[in-house]
């Protein structure tokens, strides 16, 4: 018989290495976005290196949330069951995907403020500001990530069965997933927005209002995927799981969480081509903003069938 | 890692005695408490701002008061177009009840009344009923049905879905957000050692002081109490400015980002029809 403890040792080890491949990335193309403002500018450097430490710490909050998940996982009791340590693994591989990816793309925002500051020295406060805003809307994936991964570790004391840790698993799993396809399409809107900015600050206040739509309507499928997760982590019927429910988790999570991939960044491709047509003709902002959104309800209405399909998956088990 | 409670709530069940025990009739008593406490305080706000304004002097209130009115104000004609009292309000309020209501986790005994789902829920439905109120308003009742099957038939069920979906997607934002900044919130003050919301009075406590002292004695001459005064309010801050970023800028966001939200719903649901009339009359 294996010792269950070794799996809490990989979700450590799995948390704070794919995390941390997501936070070197997104911080170093953030860091060569500063060289070449420095390069291009040199009116902003003091405005541009206030704006880079306070994007650095807010981009690396994503990988301080899986650091504070892993000093929680090592100083709990051991573990005693396999299927307890079935669901860690899930949180050590949710948290860590999780951070990666979200940390990257609120990178992205300062790689971009920093060119738009050299571009605008004497906008550097409102541009600093945006990316801030920008930023925190982004991080939210990382946070529902976070809320999943303490009710399952709460949760996984009472685990009873391998199948039971394997359906909180999939739980994690689905939202993990599920915040890939958005974070990237987070990464290209955040990206567009901020430097269409540094191109003309007229279209300041029409960008700041459509990229916070656009934000908020690319994080749908994250919060589908919060749903489903929820419904997998407080199952009615619990006193026993079959390996037939397990199989309807892990298809639901293909459902939800494949099903979010495409449509989360085709959101963030249509968005920041949109703020890239406000930069240059700000004054058929209705009309643009009018197309963008009657395209993207018609690209989400693909992760609405896959919510569906995964609620009847799960509700026929 | 105890006093972390996710879904602890008090529950009454008024009903219990007529047989209805379902999960519906159940009042979670803390949600019920801040949420009186908060719509108390936005009360008491509006009961302060209405005396700053009529005294006709430009002091600070009245200076923020204005800045306020005039950003919504902006807001308001740029997503609707034109400006509309009914939308403004209904905007601001939202804006500011979903503020207050996650403030008041600020302060030591009290709990965000947004973490709770149904408060999430009762926003997301109250904003989506007002929507589809002024679009069969606007547009009549039998052009609102019309405009479900639109581009073709076969896309109605896709349609009324998605209609719904945007109550889930507005509340489980709201909720999942407030939610995750309280947990982390928690976690921190854990493992500092206090007690939740003790920094807010430390730092209420040495404005308190602050704002006295300038009053009775002229700070401008005294430098070393002045000094002294500046160094505990910056410390004192900076305490406070630990559950900034969670607690007070969330918030913001989030009550923004509802509005936000509400207000481009509005704008789509009013402007269809009067973009198809207009290219008619192009038309022909």
């Amino acid at each position: 018989m294996i010792n269950p403890q070794f799996l809490r040792y990989i979700a450590c080890a799995i948390s704070v290495g794919f995390s941390s491949v997501g936070t070197g990335l997104g911080q170093g193309i953030a860091g060569f976005g500063i060289m070449s403002a420095f390069g291009r500018q040199s009116l902003g450097n003091e405005k541009n290196f206030r704006a880079m430490v306070i994007g650095f710490a807010l981009s690396e909050s994503g990988s301080i949330l899986s650091l504070i998940m892993v000093l929680i996982l090592l100083l709990s009791a051991p573990v005693l069951t396999l299927g307890e340590g079935i669901a860690e693994l899930g949180i050590g591989i949710g948290m860590g995907i999780g951070a990666g990816i979200v940390s990257f793309a609120s990178s992205m925002a300062v790689h971009a403020a920093c060119g738009a500051i050299a571009r605008q020295p004497f906008f550097a406060h409102k541009i600093t500001v945006f990316m801030i805003l920008l930023q925190s809307i982004a991080e939210a994936p990382i946070i529902f990530i976070f809320i999943v991964s303490l009710i399952i570790k709460f949760k996984a004391v009472t685990v009873y069965s391998v199948y039971h840790g394997l359906f909180l698993l999939c739980a994690s799993l689905v939202l993990a997933v599920g915040c890939i396809g958005p974070s990237i399409g987070q990464a290209q809107l955040v990206n567009a927005a901020v430097s269409s900015i540094g191109l003309s600050k007229k279209a300041y206040s029409k960008i700041f209002a459509f990229s916070l739509i656009c934000q908020a309507i690319i994080e749908t499928p994250v919060i589908f995927s919060l749903v489903i997760s929820f419904m997998l982590i407080y199952r009615p019927a619990l006193d026993q799981i079959a390996f037939i429910s397990v199989i309807a988790g892990i298809s639901s999570v293909i459902a939800m969480g494949f099903g979010s991939f495409g449509p989360g960044s085709a959101i963030g491709y249509i968005a920041s081509q949109a703020c890239n047509q406000i930069t240059l003709t700000p004054e058929r902002y209705s009309s643009i903003f009018r197309m963008a959104l009657i395209s993207i309800g018609f690209v989400e209405s693909s992760v609405i069938y896959s919510l569906i399909i995964a609620l009847f998956v799960l509700t026929q088990v | 890692m105890k006093g972390i409670d996710l879904f602890l709530y008090t529950v009454i069940r008024p009903l219990k005695s007529f047989g209805y025990t379902h999960p519906f009739f159940n009042i979670h008593l803390e949600t019920l408490i801040f949420t009186w406490l908060a719509m108390f305080g936005l009360f008491v706000a509006v009961l302060a701002s209405r005396f700053f304004l009529k005294k006709k002097k430009l002091t600070l209130p009245v200076v923020v008061l204005q800045d306020t009115i005039e950003f919504f104000y902006d807001l308001c004609v740029e997503t609707l177009g034109t400006f509309n009292y009914n939308h403004f309000a209904f905007g601001t309020s939202i804006f500011f009840f979903t503020l207050t209501s996650t403030l008041i986790g600020l302060f030591p005994y009290c709990e965000e009344s947004t973490k709770d789902l149904n408060t999430a829920l009762a926003l997301g439905i109250s904003s989506f009923t007002y929507v589809q109120y002024h679009h069969i308003r606007h547009s009549g009742i039998i052009e609102y049905f019309k405009d479900f099957a639109r581009p073709i038939v076969y896309i109605l069920p896709i349609e009324i879905i998605s209609k719904f979906a945007s109550i889930i997607s507005m509340s489980f934002r709201l909720f999942g957000n407030i939610l995750g900044g309280a947990i982390v919130y928690t976690i921190l003050v854990n493992a500092i050692g206090t007690y939740k919301g003790v920094f807010t009075l430390f730092a209420l406590g040495a404005l308190l002081v602050y704002v006295i002292a300038d009053y009775t004695i002229n700070l401008q001459r005294h430098a070393i109490v002045r000094k002294t005064l500046y160094a505990l309010l910056t410390g004192t801050f900076f305490l406070a400015g630990l559950q900034m970023f969670f607690g007070v800028f969330e918030a913001f966001v989030q009550a923004f980002v509802l509005t936000m939200l509400t207000m481009t719903y509005l704008s789509i649901a009013l402007t269809e029809e009067q973009q198809e009339d207009t290219s008619s009359e192009v038309s022909s």
